[in-house]
């Protein structure tokens, strides 16, 4: 009777151990199965390299002629003051008048080329460098770089590989350097994306709409953002679009006042604190690009409503925010201004500013 | 062979569901990496219906059967007189 027991015992013991030894197999094997999953995912959904169909539409180029027609149009349908009979005399508007960038901001450039850690100038370019501590501690930084142009073809998109593609990556750097440009920052990272629009330099290479906002810098120097229901890519190609890019959210309302927390169009997680990028326009040939640093026990970052409010305090017009957390950098001069976070990441494309005074168009 | 096919359904449905939760944890991280919205989720999001509609049927049959099942056993004890 006692042995029997004893038997038993030993066999249900065998049978629970059989049982913990089949879970914990059929544990591993899913995980493993998971693993392999998500590893053959991130392959073919961004690691590798592939060139993509780009739309190649081109958009129209307007001349600085063209740019003074238009403006001039513009005062032509404007409203005329009426007549002295049946209404007091208002003065008319000053009708707008076309000064090239060149001797509108002439106090910015100078004879000769002035290269300094804290900012470049030139007969056609300026770029000043602004490092601004924004927390208590002497770590938190954001780097502002204020941008006088002549021409808006010195403002230009690198896209990684010099390809439109999916997985194609360098970093902010590379591009930069390969470009030969002056200044460079994080772009929109248009690869992770299978939609959104993507204008570079004057092509369309990718028309479908996504739910994120739309920035687009025109070629007349001016620069607009829309949410996706405003955005209408043909009208963007009659108004002269010469980059568009897709991520977002639009930072100011369009009185340049800035955007509550509530009503960025973007998730939860994205609002909150984090490394930044972002581009701000003052007037057509005046921009800044700016990059916080974040992440870190100092520095924790700044929240999409606080960068709102920083684009705002800097008096810009438009404000969009384009790839940050990990990715956001900004490449001054040969060398990488920011600390990025984790020393930053490879990204499909970049905003450059470039010299083109004594170089071949 | 059944048992195995069955096995491998849902052995493939855990792995499945496990991958759509983490792209909703990544998608409410990072939306901008388009994990939910691209073409390879869409057609592992088929996959998944389809082997969950399957698993459902193979489970509804299973039950059905266990039923029967059930049902015979009862009427043999009743036939042997156990009332």
């Amino acid at each position: 009777m006692l042995y029997s027991v004893s038997m038993n015992r030993e066999k249900e013991k065998r049978r629970r151990r059989r049982i913990l030894y089949e879970s914990i197999r059929t544990a591993v094997t899913t995980l493993l199965l998971l693993a392999v999953s998500l590893l053959t995912f991130a392959w073919f959904h961004h690691a590798r390299p592939k060139q993509r169909m780009s739309a190649g539409l081109v958009t129209a180029t307007p001349t600085p002629a063209a740019v003074l027609q238009a403006l001039d149009q513009d005062a032509l349908s404007s409203p005329q003051p009426p007549s002295a009979s049946d209404a007091p005399i208002i003065t008319p508007e000053p009708t707008p008048v076309y000064i090239p960038w060149i001797e509108k901001f002439a106090d910015k450039f100078t004879a000769d080329v002035v290269s300094t850690e804290a900012g470049y100038s030139s007969p056609d370019l300026s770029v000043q460098i602004t490092q601004v501590q924004y927390g208590k501690a002497k770590t938190a930084m954001y780097y502002l770089a204020d941008i006088y142009l002549t021409d808006i073809f010195q403002f230009e998109t690198v896209l990684a590989k010099d390809t439109f593609g999916r997985g194609l990556r360098e970093s902010v750097k590379e591009m930069g350097q390969r470009s030969g440009a002056l200044l460079a920052i994080t772009g929109d990272t248009y690869g992770n994306q299978d939609t959104g629009i993507v204008i570079r330099n004057g092509v369309v290479h990718r028309q479908e709409k996504s739910e994120f906002d739309v920035c687009v810098l025109y070629y007349d120097g001016s620069m607009r953002t829309f949410s996706p229901a405003e955005f209408s890519l043909d009208q963007a190609i009659q108004d002269g679009a010469y980059q568009a890019w897709t991520f977002g959210p639009l930072l100011l309302d369009e009185d340049g006042q800035p955007i509550p927390d509530a009503q960025l169009n973007t998730s939860k997680n994205i609002r909150r604190a984090n490394p930044r990028a972002g581009i701000g326009y003052y007037e057509p040939g005046h921009y800044c690009f700016v990059v916080v640093d974040g992440r870190t026990d100092d520095a924790s970052g700044l929240t999409l409503e606080q960068f709102s409010q920083l684009f705002a305090d800097l008096g810009c017009k438009a404000a969009y925010n384009l790839d940050g957390g990990r990715s956001a950098e900004m490449y001054y001069n040969g060398s990488v201004l920011n600390d990025p976070y984790k020393g930053g990441r490879s990204v499909s494309d970049c905003l450059i500013i470039r010299e083109t005074f004594g170089k071949e168009p | 062979m059944r048992r195995l096919l069955i096995k491998s359904v849902q052995s493939v449905l855990i792995v499945l569901s496990l991958m759509m939760m983490i792209f909703l944890v990544l998608d409410g991280f990072n939306p901008t990496m388009n994990f939910l919205r691209n073409s390879i989720t869409k057609g592992l999001l088929w996959v998944f219906s389809l082997l969950s509609l399957l698993n459902g049927l193979f489970v509804m049959a299973s039950i059905i059967n266990g039923r029967f099942r059930t049902g015979k056993k009862k009427h043999r004890s009743n036939v042997h007189g156990e009332e």
